[in-house]
């Protein structure tokens, strides 16, 4: 079994989210993304990534795109003006 | 109704918010009586409203529980406190109950706080929202929860942040640090600007003892506050050459005189002129600033930052009138009130033979002289400086970039001892000055033109006495001769007060009395601060004094008591202990600076500007110490003006008849079961999180793994986590969890109908009504049931989870199963009641820990306390339905105690 990276603290993770908030919806710039895909623009951890766009998401910064029965993963938008 | 017994205030205190303490509150109130509730969150609701749905029925959590919450709050015979707790509970002597309630501060004014959240959107700082489980986040200001009764916004602050709290200018760091973080430049200027005009100066010469202060240097080294103002300050200054505001349009009519324009009298000046005075500033020299402008170096601070620092303070239609000494107060007889700002600029002497001998040279008139453009030649000159401070380093290492070809410092202290910052100390030896401490001065030789030729030098054995009293002893024994074509003399500074001698008391080394609350002299009028009170101080302690004066001088000149009312009160200092465990190492990036060779050929600034990725980076390096950062975005965003940072803890005294203890239950900290993996893999969460997750008001836009946001096709539920375990200490059963993971279950099935379910279990208890049944439709519905114990949990690849479980039935033996979410279902604990909250009598607990009923067939709530009721969960583990009837019971107990001790 590989080693498993130890999670990081949460605050620092939540610190970190808002010093990348403008990288974040940056990334969403160009049409919207899943969080698999906005952690690769970013480099950050998908976990972390996920707790960026929810906070997003719900100071209305972020919006989710409706999702398919097939698909696995929600695709978020950024929303006008943010 | 007051039946509570003479005198008291309510018939009834109820403890805790939750759905038994409201329903109590709702019965007993429509009873007539008069109920108390104390809730410690800032809503009521307890746990229930932050449900799904509830079992067995699948009625929605929050549509059965905003009712009673709507309820309660308004009800004419409930009176509510949220967001405080009880401290204490004594017996009244006529009988009933004194309670000690702690008003928590919500930093918000309910009255005013219509619950628009835009302090939540606007706030800096974002923490784990524990309303959510800990599954997303919330801002530092913000609404609990979108049905929270009250919906009003809270501000966590957990203390002052060590670096504002330290900075004796009240300079709030985290702040301005927080908005840089968040990419909020502008705003991070204006934040300290309202701290403190001089952001350019203090963002190159201050000694940053927020740096000194800072959490982050337990871990990894302190987070640069100080290249952090300097990058937000020069790129104001850069987009913004002069102030965005000009004089206030509401005049006083009032004027002020401020005699010197150092630190404090500028600092002051920007205040009482933002107030609508008439601020007039007299300056003896021909530029203003003080110390900053002819004591600090060029390579420390630039002109033309000190310049535009200045600017901030006459946009306000501040005058200075430079070149203009005042050496009277009677020049000054038409005024309001005066400042005495003057600073202290005047050499000491080092009272030994010889120190009148041209070529000795006090340090401060040296360096004004090169701040002045008029520098003395030292090229190729051996040049000595005596004193150990920072204007000894400042002269030694001007010395050095005016072509000295050695300068020696000496001074009586040690190492140690040397009141100069050790970065000055490290920086001037780097740049190649020979530091000898311990030595004092015992003559100047001087040769046949009468010049200073070099000093006699003798060991200093002791610099302060035992009262730590200045007080230099020497060893005449040990001497040594030097060279010296140059002194400089920088051995401590006088207060300029002496003109003033005749009209204001001062004290033996020249300082002006003053009241140290509020700066005011023994003439009523004339204030003084900075270094004419404190004695030679530093830049950022003198903008403080300068604050301090202008809040006291605007009181006065409104005609408002200075006596009574205290300036800059701080609250406690926030526990580093906590914050340190949070932090994983992330160091510190030096910033650049030009080589020594080229750095000491000229007077240029030789420590490089941050860029924009440095600072930020900077600035995620903070800790959110205190939570709140004080930032005041949040303020700025109020539409209702309802932000008060300055509200402080209350404590409130109530008289109560009975009480009623609905305290509710706590949950099992999943981490106890390390093999479980919660908290180590993403992808193993609890049963609390996943009612978050389901319920309307989650914190995701579905039902998401929070690893990477993907819809899980698999998912396991671990039933009995916590309870029936005396490994942790819990044998008991929490009866809640099979039919809560039932329900989660169920619920899924609708989320997710491709989704494979698994509950593995012991056994089912199912044993209320409609409980069979419902655990039956999970059954028909697909879930599947397996009997079996779970030893681990492990992570496989995509962050799947493999479950170690033994099968108790089918094939039997240990096996495994693969799930891409994992649900521990876990269980309840009885509420820690604080041991001392009754006073002078012990609250009895059953064998599990909760509150002892003493009858629960025939007096159901009834504690062995007389007059105190448990209520719901607080005396067993219960569920909903069984919480509202117990609440039902014990109110019914509470009247009829009420009534029995009302015709006694």
């Amino acid at each position: 079994m590989a080693a498993v990276a130890p999670l990081r603290d949460l605050s620092e993770v939540l610190r970190d989210g808002m010093s990348l908030q403008r990288e974040l919806l940056a990334s969403l710039a160009e049409g919207p993304k899943t969080i698999p895909e906005i952690a690769e623009v970013l480099h950050a951890p998908t976990r972390e990534v996920a707790l960026w766009v929810m906070m997003l998401r719900r100071y209305g910064k972020v919006a989710d795109l409706p999702k398919g029965a097939e698909e696995e993963y929600t695709r978020y938008r950024r929303v006008e003006g943010a | 109704m007051t039946e509570g017994g003479r005198g008291s205030d309510f018939d009834v205190l109820v403890i805790g918010g939750g759905i038994g303490g409201m329903e109590s509150s709702l019965s007993l109130g429509d009873m007539g009586f008069h109920v108390l509730l104390v809730e410690k969150e800032p809503s009521v609701g307890g746990k229930m409203i932050l449900l799904s749905k509830v079992f067995p029925t699948l009625d929605c959590a929050s549509c059965i529980s905003t009712p009673k919450m709507a309820g309660t709050q308004n009800h004419p015979n409930v009176r509510t406190l949220v967001y405080s707790e009880v401290e204490r509970i004594s017996r009244r002597p006529e009988g009933g109950f004194e309670v000690v309630v702690r008003r928590k501060p919500t930093y918000v004014d309910f009255a005013k706080c219509t619950g628009c959240s835009l302090c939540e959107t606007a706030c800096t700082v974002a923490l784990p929202d524990e309303f959510n489980a800990d599954l997303a986040a919330r801002k530092a200001a913000h609404i609990a929860f979108p049905q929270a009764v009250p919906k009003k916004a809270v501000i966590t602050r957990k203390g002052l942040s060590p670096c504002s709290h330290e900075c004796p200018a009240g300079v709030k760091p985290h702040g301005y640090i927080s908005l840089v973080r968040a990419g909020k430049y502008d705003e991070a200027f204006r934040q300290h600007l309202e701290d403190a005009p001089l952001v350019g100066v203090l963002s190159r010469a201050c000694y940053a003892p927020c740096e000194e202060a800072c959490t982050r240097a337990e871990v990894d080294g302190t987070v640069t506050i100080r290249g952090i103002k300097r990058f937000m300050a020069d790129r104001y200054y850069a987009a913004h050459p002069e102030p965005e505001y000009g004089p206030p349009k509401e005049r006083t009519g009032k004027q002020v005189a401020i005699v010197g324009s150092g630190p404090s009298g500028l600092t002051a000046a920007f205040y009482l002129g933002r107030e609508g005075h008439s601020v007039t500033i007299f300056e003896a020299a021909p530029e203003p600033g003080g110390i900053m402008r002819w004591g600090i170096p060029a390579y420390r601070l630039p002109r033309e930052v000190l310049a535009r620092d200045v600017m901030n303070v006459t946009a306000l239609g501040v005058e200075i009138r430079t070149s203009t000494a005042v050496r009277s107060l009677q020049e000054l007889h038409g005024y309001d009130a005066v400042l005495l700002a003057v600073g202290s600029t005047g050499g000491r002497k080092l009272g030994a033979p010889g120190e009148e001998a041209p070529g000795v040279v006090d340090a401060v008139e040296f360096l004004g002289g090169v701040r002045a453009g008029r520098p003395m030649d030292l090229r190729g000159k051996k040049v000595v400086v005596i004193g150990g401070g920072n204007v000894a380093m400042d002269s030694s290492r001007s010395a050095l970039r005016l072509g000295a070809a050695k300068v020696d410092l000496y001074c009586l202290e040690s190492r140690l001892e040397m009141p100069a910052h050790r970065w000055e100390v490290q920086e001037a030896e780097e740049e190649g000055i020979s530091i000898h401490p311990s030595w004092g001065v015992g003559k100047v030789e001087t040769g046949a033109e009468g010049r200073a030729t070099g000093l006699e030098m003798v060991r200093c054995s002791s610099v302060f006495d035992a009262q730590k009293r200045f007080n230099p002893t020497f060893d005449r024994t040990v001497s040594e001769r030097v060279g010296a074509e140059v002194i400089l003399l920088a051995i401590g500074l006088r207060p300029q007060t002496s003109p003033f001698a005749k009209e204001l008391e001062l004290n033996r080394g020249g300082s002006v009395k003053a009241d140290p609350e509020t700066l005011q002299t023994s003439d009523p009028r004339t204030f003084s601060a900075g270094d004419a009170v404190m004695g030679p101080a530093n830049i950022v302690r003198s903008i403080g004094q300068g604050k301090r004066a202008a809040f006291y001088i605007d009181r006065f000149l409104r005609g408002t008591p200075l006596q009574g009312i205290q300036f800059d009160v701080r609250m406690p200092v926030a526990d580093k202990a906590a914050v340190v465990a949070q932090a994983s190492s992330r160091p510190p990036r030096e910033v650049e600076r030009a080589p020594v060779a080229e750095r000491i050929r000229a007077f240029a600034p030789f420590e490089r500007a941050m860029t924009e990725e440095e600072a930020r980076y900077g600035a995620t390096r903070c800790l959110d110490c205190g939570g709140c950062s004080e930032c005041r975005e949040c303020i700025a965003a109020c539409p209702a003006d309802a932000i008060d940072l300055h509200m402080a803890t209350q404590m409130e005294t109530y008289k109560v008849g009975a009480i009623a203890l609905a305290t509710g239950f706590d949950v099992f900290d999943a981490q106890k079961k390390p093999l479980l993996g919660f908290g180590k893999f993403p992808n193993v969460i609890t049963g609390v999180q996943m009612d978050r997750i389901l319920a309307p008001t989650r914190p995701y836009n579905a039902v998401l793994r929070p690893s990477d946001g993907k819809s899980p096709s698999n998912i396991g539920f671990v039933l009995c986590t916590g309870s029936r375990d005396e490994q942790v200490g819990n044998r008991a059963c929490s009866r809640v969890c099979c039919m809560y993971s039932v329900k989660q279950a169920t619920l899924l099935m609708g989320a997710l109908p491709t989704a494979d379910i698994t509950i593995y279990y012991t056994d089912i208890r199912a044993f209320g009504k409609g409980y069979e049944e419902f655990f039956q439709q999970a059954q028909e519905m697909g879930v599947r049931f397996v009997r079996g114990k779970v030893a681990r949990v492990e992570e496989v690849d995509h962050q799947d989870l493999e479950v170690h479980y033994e099968d108790f039935e089918g094939n039997g033996g240990v096996t495994k199963a693969r799930h891409d979410l994992v649900v521990l279902a876990v269980g309840l604990l009885p509420h820690q009641l604080p041991d001392r909250l009754f006073q002078g009598e012990r609250l009895e607990r059953d064998s599990l820990n909760y509150v002892r009923e003493m009858d629960e067939e025939l007096d159901p709530g009834r504690t062995n306390i007389d007059g105190v009721f448990a209520v719901g969960a607080a005396s067993a583990v219960r569920d909903i339905p069984d919480t509202v009837l117990h609440s039902g019971a014990a109110s019914a107990q509470i009247a009829a105690y009420l009534k029995r001790r009302a015709e006694a």
